[in-house]
């Protein structure tokens, strides 16, 4: 057994539970950004969050599917990290703003 | 790499297929609960007349839990033919529950068991494993990577659309094994997206618990919980505090009445009064959704003393689409081919996957061979025991329903608990049979393994019909004969599950190959 | 038999008979069935438009029998349904498929000039 027979596994394992991690993050910051600015445009807070929750799963979903068929394993992770630096800051921003 | 690849699979195969037999077994909760609770066997439609709140259920409530902080009080309905009344205590969170004869109004028999709707259906979103939600993000998980695989499944085989008629079944296994996970897997693939979906949808709560943050921030800055908030305006879920004076209940049918002027005759359902004694105290009504998919959670809420109302909650368009999606995924609405598609829906998806699962093990089993056998024996196990096992442990815990004294402790444990830990005991000694198997002959030991676990599933299905006879007198013939569909259904399934069954051990006996049968002549 | 349990079966016979015919418009299936009979362009275009019709009749039998909601959810577990009777058809007995198709399109048949007289007789 080389070492390589243990460490392909292991990066490709971290690989694979990392970006779905990043991935279900990413999607919760947007579920909040989304409910946030769907308030903002007019609709009611109830409405506003409900929405956003629905969609979450299918943020989800795309996010998953889009990640895991990039040819480099390096841009899916700076796209899905950068998304949510994005979606995590941009309320924030917001909020300090208003 | 492609060990792991395997392995992931296998894993989330099993945990896929016990999230969908126990969901199968859901959509007739209520029905397999009439069958393991035998006191509550009773018939119940819209034309009878329900029990008076205030002259006899009234009474009871004070005679059994006057100090309880809340009264729930169900009425009879079709699939549920009895009278609930439940009462928090003040000591503890849990609550006890005691059931009556909706006409009669004696107290039933204590059923004793958790039954379906009790341990199978929470088993089926979040494997009873409540601590920290572990249990719900795996079921999550699984519902993500099912998702996952449909969608990218129809992406990458395409081209399996043109020919998705196929189904070799006089083939070689392998093959048939294969053609039956794609027609199967193509016919369902709207319900399997439909549920998959709906099912993560329903449970926002646990996998997305801050979405509220941002928007409700007005309410967080000044102290209030942004979640709580949420709930309250999309949901209709508030709690109001006691005033810790003394008030009067007043009446509850002009309460009733009150609410059916606007929601139709005989709509209400569900009656909670939080604080009965309280000056402070509310009594929130829920009505019936049989009619509509969408699950209806409007609420009337009235005040304790005065019987006014205090309130009135309806829910929003976007809410209701929410409600619509948990509807189509809860299927409490009536209607009964809709059911029984759906219950041979989740079957078939079981058998999507667990096909899978075979599939799978077996391409893998060619690819491993020249490491040795001992990874892809415990693959195989591992399948057995996800499929058989799972199926073994349910039938386990009908059994001891069956079988168990009607004792309140057993074994210095209540009666509830042995039932479930005969579901888990079983399921353990299922596996290490495949894991004995596997280990014994490691080239065909799986199949001995499936073989003897599928006689085992017919045996302990037969012998739960005849428990029912025995302990019951609900015979087959007498339970068709008088109407009774839950018992009678949930027998029929059973004997069909065991004909099944041992249709499957029977073709399984045929797959030894030839060499097996020439290795004993030779000894 | 209630009205809408008539539909929904009524719903389930069109919808077989609708994939029988997408199945027999697929090359494979066709000589399953019709052996060296050739399966030309013009027969492949009926087979498929009348499969769609099949399949549009058996969702507005649906719609006749249940709310719009509960309707469209019964007609797509029927296809469903429908494909696994049509594939085991194939697997099994890929002759009754023919005889079930001439079957099925004569007792239609008969149904609509049932209908068109019970209607003529009735205005």
């Amino acid at each position: 057994m080389h070492l390589r027979d243990v460490i392909q596994p292991a990066t490709t394992a971290t690989h694979v539970v990392g970006l779905c991690a990043l991935a279900y993050f990413a999607s919760a910051q947007l579920v909040g950004l989304s409910g946030m600015l769907t308030w903002w445009a007019g609709m009611s807070q109830g409405d506003a969050v409900m929405l956003a929750l629905m969609l979450g799963f299918i943020y989800l979903l795309l996010l998953l599917l889009w990640g895991f068929s990039r040819e480099r394993r390096r841009n899916a992770w700076l796209l899905l990290g950068g998304l949510s630096l994005l979606a995590w800051g941009t309320p924030l921003l917001l909020q300090v703003q208003a | 790499m492609g060990e792991l690849h395997t392995w992931a699979g296998v894993l989330l195969g099993v945990l896929l297929f016990a999230v969908f037999w126990t969901g199968s077994l859901s959509v007739f909760d209520k029905e397999i609960d009439r069958w393991m609770m035998p006191s509550t066997r009773l018939h119940w439609d819209d034309s009878m007349q329900r029990p008076s709140l205030d002259r006899d259920i009234r009474p009871l409530l004070e005679q059994r839990a006057a100090n309880a902080p809340v009264w729930t009080i169900i009425l009879p309905l079709e699939r549920t033919p009895f009278l609930t009344l439940t009462y928090g205590s003040e000591e503890s969170r849990k609550s006890s529950r005691d059931l009556f004869h909706p006409i009669t109004l004696e107290p039933l028999a204590k059923p004793l068991t958790l039954g379906a709707s009790g341990f199978i259906y929470p088993f089926h979103h979040n494997l009873t494993l409540r601590y920290k939600n572990i249990g719900a993000w795996l079921v999550g998980i699984a519902g993500m990577a099912m998702l996952c695989l449909l969608v990218s499944g129809v992406v990458i085989h395409r081209k399996l659309f043109s020919e998705f008629f196929t189904l070799r079944l006089h083939r070689a296994f392998g093959r048939s094994t294969l053609d039956v996970h794609n027609v199967a897997g193509v016919a369902l693939l709207p319900f399997h997206l439909l549920i998959t979906l709906s099912g993560l949808i329903v449970a926002f709560a646990i996998y997305y618990p801050d979405a509220p943050q941002h928007t409700y921030r007005e309410q967080v800055q000044s102290g209030v919980s942004a979640e709580r908030a949420f709930l309250g305006e999309a949901l209709g879920r508030i709690r109001l505090r006691a005033a810790k004076e003394p008030g009067e209940l007043a009446p509850l049918e002009p309460m009733v009445a009150k609410a059916e002027q606007h929601w139709g005759p005989g709509s209400v359902y569900l009656l909670r009064v939080n604080n009965p004694k309280d000056a402070n105290g509310n009594v929130l009504l829920r009505r019936t959704s049989h009619s509509s998919v969408t699950k209806d959670i409007d609420n009337f809420r009235f005040a304790n003393v005065s019987g006014e109302v205090m309130g009135r909650f309806q829910a929003s368009a976007m809410v209701n689409t929410w409600n619509f999606i948990a509807g189509l995924h809860y299927i409490q609405f009536r209607h009964d081919a809709l059911r029984w598609l759906y219950f041979l829906g989740g079957l078939g998806g079981c058998v999507v996957i667990a096909t899978g699962l075979f599939f799978w093990t077996q391409a893998r089993r060619k690819k491993q061979q020249r490491h040795g056998h001992l990874g892809v024996s415990l693959l195989d196990a591992l399948s057995i025991a996800g499929v058989c096992g799972v199926i073994l442990a349910t039938l386990a815990f009908l059994l001891a329903n069956r079988c168990l004294p009607m004792q309140e402790q057993l074994f210095g444990l209540g009666r509830a608990r042995v039932e479930i830990l005969s579901f888990y005991a079983l399921w353990l000694v299922a596996s290490a049979h495949a894991v004995w198997r596997v280990m014994r002959d490691q080239r065909l030991g799986y199949l001995h393994a499936w073989r003897e676990q599928c006689t085992a599933i017919a045996l302990l299905a037969v012998l739960a019909v005849l428990a029912n006879w025995l302990t019951t007198g609900d015979h087959l013939l007498a339970t068709l004969r008088s109407g009774n569909g839950p018992v009678a259904g949930t027998d029929l399934c059973l004997l069909a599950a065991a004909a099944l069954a041992l249709l499957a051990a029977h073709k399984l006996r045929r797959r030894v190959p030839q060499e097996e049968t020439l290795e004993v002549a030779h000894v | 038999m209630s009205d809408a349990a008539l539909y929904s079966l009524l719903a389930l016979l069109l919808a077989v008979l609708g994939f029988a015919w997408l199945a027999l418009a697929l090359p494979n299936h066709w000589r399953q069935v019709h052996g060296s009979l050739p399966l030309t362009a013009p027969r492949q275009a009926i087979l498929r438009s009348g499969a769609s019709l099949m399949l549009g009749l058996s969702l507005l039998c649906s719609l006749a029998g249940d709310s719009p909601a509960m309707a469209i959810l019964l007609w797509l577990m029927l296809l469903s349904s429908a494909i696994v009777v049509v594939a085991c058809l194939l697997a099994c007995q890929p002759r009754w498929l023919h005889t079930i198709t001439l079957l099925t399109l004569l007792a239609f048949a008969g149904l609509i000039i049932a209908g068109v007289v019970g209607l003529k007789m009735a205005g």
